[in-house]
C-alpha cells in the first residue's frame, strides 16, 4: 500500500515531471496566461495521461516491440482526439482558447515517456497510478505558473478580480518569457531547497 | 506464422480499434459541436453590435441569443456581385455556408449583411462577415458599421489557427479595439484602401496598429477586409443606402 502511494506522490514533488525531469514544458508555457484554462489542460492531459498508460500497459505482452514506439504514439493519437472532440462539444470557449495545445498532448514527452519508462513495464493498476501521480505533479506546476501569471499579469485569479485599480498588470508576465522565469524560479527553488536530499544523491 | 505477419496483424488491428473509436465518438458528437459554432457566430454578431445582458458582459445563454436575434436583427445575404440571393436567410445560414467558395471564381458564395436596429433609438447597426487567409490560416470575422455606413462600429474576429501568441492575437482586444471609428471612406467620398501598418507607422484614418511579430498575418487581414469591403460596398451603392 505504501508502495502504491509512493507511485502517486513521488512525482508530485520530488520526481515532478515538469520541475525534475523538465518535460513537457512548452505546454506549461503555452497554456498558463490564464488559471481557467491551465486547470481544463491538466486535467486533459492527466485524463490522456492516465488512459494511455493503462491501454499501454493492457497491451504490453502483445505489442511486437519493433513497432511498440508507433503503437504507443497511435493510442496516444486516438485519446488525444477524444479529449479534443469532447472539449469541442462540451467546452467550446475554453477549448477554443487551448486552440492547439490540446492537439499537441500527442507530442507531450509525459505521456510517451510515461508509457515507454513505466506503462510497457509495469501492471495496468500500477500505470494507472503513474499516470495519474505524474498528470497531477504536471497540473500542480501548470496551475502554480498560471496563478502566478494571471494574479501579476491581470490581478486576476480564475478571472475575479483581486487587485484594486491601483494594479497595472505586468505584461512580461502574461508573454512567454514570463512563464520562462517563474518554471526556472520554481525549479531553482525545489533544487535548492525542498528536494535538496535528491541533488545530494546524485 | 512469421514475425512480419504477426507485426503487420497486430497493426491492422490497432488501426482499425482507433479508427472506429473515433469515428464513432466524432459522429456523435458532431450536432453539438455544430450547435456550439452556430451558436458562437451568432454570440459574436452580438458582441460586434456591442449588445450585452443587464450586467454588461456578453450574451451567452442559447435562449437569450435567441431571443435578441430574432427581435432586434434582421439581414440579408449578398452573392460577390452584392446582389442579394433570394431565399436565403441569414439566421439559418450555415458555419459551411458563410465560407463556401464558388469553385469556379475562388470568390465566396455568400456575403451575409446583418442589420441591427436598436430597440431604443432605432440606429440601424450593419454587420459584414469578413473571411480570408493570413498566414496558416483562415480568420474569419465581422465588421460592424455605423449607419452612415462608413465608420466602423466594430470588429471581431472569431476564429484564426494563426500562430499562437502571435498572429493568433487578432483576436485580442487590443488589436481588435483600433478598428472603432476608423473610417472606409475618404473625405472625398471616394473608398479608401485600409491598412494595417506596421507598429510605428503613421496611422490616419484608414489604418490600424499591426502586431509585431506577425506581419503576415496583418497583411492577409489587410488584404481580405478590403475585397470584403469591395463586395458589400457594391450593394451600398446599388441599393443608395450610403445618404
Amino acid at each position: 500500500m505504501a508502495k502504491m502511494r509512493k507511485i502517486v506522490t513521488d512525482p508530485l514533488i520530488d520526481n515532478n515531471p515538469v520541475t525534475w525531469q523538465v518535460l513537457g514544458v512548452c505546454s506549461a508555457l503555452a497554456v498558463t496566461t490564464q488559471v481557467k484554462t491551465a486547470i481544463v489542460m491538466s486535467l486533459a492531459l492527466t485524463i490522456v495521461l492516465c488512459c494511455s498508460n493503462v491501454a499501454i500497459s493492457l497491451l504490453r505482452k502483445m505489442i511486437p516491440n519493433k513497432i511498440r514506439m508507433i503503437v504507443e504514439l497511435c493510442v496516444i493519437a486516438t485519446l488525444v482526439i477524444l479529449a479534443d472532440q469532447v472539449l469541442k462539444a462540451f467546452m467550446y470557449d475554453v477549448s477554443k482558447q487551448l486552440s492547439v495545445f490540446v492537439g499537441l498532448i500527442i507530442t507531450n514527452c509525459i505521456v510517451m515517456g510515461r508509457a515507454e519508462a513505466y506503462a510497457l513495464q509495469n501492471p495496468p493498476l500500477k500505470s494507472l497510478l503513474d499516470g495519474l501521480g505524474n498528470g497531477l505533479g504536471y497540473s500542480i506546476v501548470l496551475i502554480l505558473v498560471a496563478a502566478i501569471r494571471e494574479l501579476f499579469g491581470n490581478g486576476t485569479f480564475l478571472g475575479f478580480q483581486i487587485f484594486g485599480d491601483w494594479f497595472v498588470g505586468n505584461t512580461l508576465m502574461l508573454l512567454p518569457p514570463g512563464a520562462f522565469v517563474i518554471i526556472g524560479l520554481l525549479i531553482w527553488l525545489q533544487r535548492t531547497f525542498i528536494s535538496k536530499h535528491l541533488r545530494e544523491e546524485d | 506464422m512469421s514475425e512480419q505477419f504477426k507485426i503487420i496483424r497486430f497493426a491492422t488491428i490497432v488501426c482499425l480499434i482507433c479508427s472506429i473509436l473515433l469515428a464513432v465518438v466524432s459522429s456523435a458528437l458532431s450536432p453539438r459541436q455544430e450547435a456550439n459554432k452556430a451558436n458562437d457566430i451568432k454570440t459574436k454578431v452580438l458582441q460586434v453590435f456591442g449588445v450585452t445582458n443587464e450586467l454588461g458582459k456578453a450574451v451567452t445563454g442559447s435562449a437569450e441569443i435567441e431571443s435578441i436575434f430574432s427581435e432586434r436583427i434582421t439581414g440579408l445575404v449578398l452573392d460577390a456581385e452584392g446582389k442579394v440571393v433570394a431565399g436565403k436567410s441569414v439566421a439559418d445560414l450555415t458555419p459551411e455556408e458563410i465560407n463556401a467558395k464558388d469553385k469556379a471564381t475562388g470568390l465566396k458564395q455568400f456575403y451575409p449583411l446583418y442589420i441591427y436596429t436598436d430597440p431604443a433609438t432605432s440606429k440601424k447597426l450593419y454587420a459584414m462577415h469578413v473571411s480570408g487567409k493570413g498566414l496558416w490560416s483562415t480568420i474569419k470575422g465581422y465588421m460592424a458599421l455605423e449607419d452612415d455606413l462608413n465608420t466602423i462600429f466594430g470588429m471581431v474576429f472569431y476564429e484564426n489557427a494563426e500562430t499562437p501568441g502571435l498572429g493568433a492575437e487578432v483576436e485580442k482586444p487590443f488589436f481588435q479595439d483600433q478598428f472603432k471609428g476608423k473610417k472606409w471612406l475618404d473625405s472625398d467620398g471616394k473608398v479608401a484602401e485600409f491598412k494595417i501598418i506596421k507598429p510605428g507607422g503613421e496611422l490616419n484614418d484608414h489604418a490600424v496598429d499591426g502586431i509585431t511579430a506577425a506581419t503576415m498575418t496583418g497583411n492577409g487581414v489587410e488584404v481580405f477586409l478590403n475585397d470584403d469591403f469591395t463586395v458589400y460596398n457594391k450593394y451600398f451603392t446599388q441599393e443608395g443606402l450610403r445618404k
